[in-house]
């Protein structure tokens, strides 16, 4: 298995070309999307602990004397309307008591800020960008700071991670070869690499493509599409309260931290003649059994009703009440249990994805496949470079035939029907690849 | 070596995202008080005192300490007490206290500011500036408008 430098790069002659060709796309789909997953990584990594991390950030203005009295809720809102000159839009309670109010004001350029309140005095205690760091974070995450065309990048490359781990499984296979398979064997040089390499895949191939395919719902075709069946066929969100129906939210006027499934989602009700209360709405849903934390959305348009949501991470915990922040009635109630299937499934998806569905050894796991890519990223890189003809790629090639050609697309293919973006991406590369086999013996000396 | 370098990226990466706190501002530049719905009555006749009302909310606890106009000679600020069956205003030694979050109402029969020794009339439609000067928050000028007292059941 060991090459030098000056060899062509060649798999074991007892290993069949259809091996080869699996290496070549691996090989391929790795150089292309490297870049990206470890991004994505790293900043998926961090953002796994954007609470500890933001509360380490802020914790002189978010840390506050615990007390059994509070000031009336419509003074922590009237405080940070002042201090953030503007309105109140969304309101943050914690469940622990030495935790400040967080409240975020919309301003009349519909910028944000987020206020903190003491909640027993009604004091403002600090002002913040509404979208700070661990926002970057994740819109880095996101390639949404690049542009919202990027999103199409991280639908393609989470495709692609898919077939790596695919193809990435197939390569690890044994075949009865002298390598390491579920442990590290060899203690130096390219086996070395190439054993960490197929070993961190066999541990972590499972958790890479289960955050691939639960970052796909956030994607802008396959997202989009899957959110759009969801919704046609009423595998998504609950019906409407009797004699009332959803409305769609404006932009940004929708209830937070409600998961995906109500985010848009807008019930109007609300009694003209009374002044709101965030008080009557706390009180609210205290009474109907919603614990802490709440997050109350509070929206522009007066017409419609409030909501409160209970944000643990945890599906199951998913409940949002819209009170009518006039009287203080209850107009719908919606948990988890009345969610559709559809619903259900990327809402489990998403909790775990973000680590936050079964404690801290779900956030150690997602964070496991994070440092994973990275392993299998810069001995992937190391492996290659080590093995790399001087002057030229070094891919790994295959050699033609109808048999080769069908093991690749058993593996790829699926994912190019379910993906369609993915699917579109391999068009591409199929023709780029045929035309880099016609075009480049006539530059260099064929290689195999 | 490499492997160590790959484990110490996470925790760099935490240590540069801690390291970029956000600044925390000092209570008195998050002192800011809101003032809302300044009016004056206007001087007929010929008086040269009259009062002036409006809502101040302030985003932490406060005081309205002083307040002057380049229109009077003074501003008192009052309070009005009945005691014994007797209506009594008289100045607030402390100035007004603002607890934070509270809209804090001048309104006629209750709190108010006194503008003594105008130097002109005051006309309906007319406008007249004020400086209020508080404890912590910095000085706001409030612009009031010169009109008759609201109707005293459809005030708000």
């Amino acid at each position: 298995m060991v090459s030098t430098r000056h060899e062509i790069p060649r798999a074991p002659d007892k290993l069949s070309g259809a091996y080869r060709a699996v290496w070549r796309w691996h090989f391929y789909a790795g150089l292309i999307v490297l870049p990206f997953l470890m991004l994505m990584a790293l900043t998926g990594g961090v953002y796994l602990f954007r609470a500890e991390i933001e509360d380490a950030m802020r914790r002189p203005m978010i840390e506050v004397a615990p007390q059994t009295s509070a000031a009336s809720p419509d003074r922590w809102i009237a405080s940070a309307a002042v201090a953030g000159g503007g309105a109140a839009s969304t309101v943050r309670v914690s469940d622990r008591p030495d935790r400040a109010v967080a409240v975020t004001v919309t301003r009349p350029d519909q910028s944000r800020v987020l206020v903190f309140v003491d909640p027993h005095d009604a004091q403002v205690r600090g002002v913040v960008p509404a979208e700070g760091l661990t926002e970057t974070i994740s819109k880095l995450h996101s390639l949404a700071l690049v542009g919202t065309w990027a999103n199409i990048v991280v639908e393609i490359v989470a495709g692609w991670a898919m077939i790596l781990v695919a193809t990435g499984l197939y390569l690890w296979w044994p075949r009865r070869r002298q390598a390491g398979v579920v442990s590290i064997r060899a203690k130096s040089g390219r086996p070395f690499w190439r054993d960490l390499h197929a070993v961190a895949g066999l541990y972590a191939g499972g958790v890479i493509f289960f955050l691939a395919l639960t970052g796909m719902p956030w994607s802008a075709v396959w997202g989009a599409k899957y959110h759009q069946l969801v919704s046609e066929h009423g595998l998504g969100r609950p019906p409407a309260p009797v004699a009332q129906s959803w409305e769609h939210a404006a932009h940004g006027q929708g209830p937070a931290d409600a998961g995906w499934t109500m985010e848009d989602t807008v019930l109007p009700g609300a009694s003209h003649p009374i002044a709101p209360s965030l008080e009557r709405v706390l009180q609210t849903a205290s009474t109907s059994g919603l614990a802490r934390p709440w997050t109350i959305s509070i929206p522009a348009d007066h017409s419609l009703t409030w909501t409160v949501t209970r944000a643990t991470g945890r599906v199951e915990d998913t409940r949002l009440v819209y009170v009518d922040a006039g009287s203080g009635v209850v107009k719908a109630d919606v948990h988890y249990d009345q969610f559709g299937p559809g619903a259900k499934a990327f809402e489990w998806g998403v909790a775990v994805h973000q680590g936050t569905q079964y404690g801290w050894l779900n956030r150690y796991v997602m964070l496991g496949g994070c440092i994973a890519i990275w392993i299998l990223a810069v001995s992937g890189l190391v492996m290659w470079w080590r093995r790399r003809p001087s002057r030229r790629l070094g891919a790994p090639v295959a050699p033609p035939g109808p048999r080769v050609r069908a093991a690749v697309l058993g593996i790829v293919l699926p994912f190019a029907v379910l993906f369609p973006l993915t699917g579109l991406s391999l068009i591409v590369a199929v023709v780029i690849d045929l035309a880099a086999r016609r075009v480049a013996p006539l530059i260099f000396k064929p290689a195999a | 070596m490499k492997l160590a370098i790959l484990a110490g990226a996470l925790p760099v990466a935490a240590g540069l995202v801690l390291s970029a706190c956000d600044r925390a501002e000092t209570p008195a530049e998050l002192a800011v008080v809101q003032p809302a719905d300044a009016w004056c009555r206007p001087t007929p006749n010929g008086r040269d005192v009259t009062g002036c009302y409006l809502t101040l909310t302030a985003s932490r606890n406060d005081r309205l300490v002083s307040v002057s106009s380049p229109l009077a000679a003074e501003v008192e600020i009052h309070e009005m007490k009945i005691q014994d069956g007797i209506m009594s205003m008289s100045k607030l030694p402390d100035g007004l206290p603002l607890p934070a979050g509270e809209a804090v109402q001048l309104k006629p029969g209750a709190d108010h500011l006194m503008l003594l020794g105008l130097t002109s009339p005051l006309a309906i439609g007319e406008t007249l500036s004020l400086t209020l000067t508080f404890e912590h928050a910095g000085p706001v000028g409030v612009r009031a408008e010169v009109k008759q007292a609201p109707i005293a059941h459809g005030a708000h």
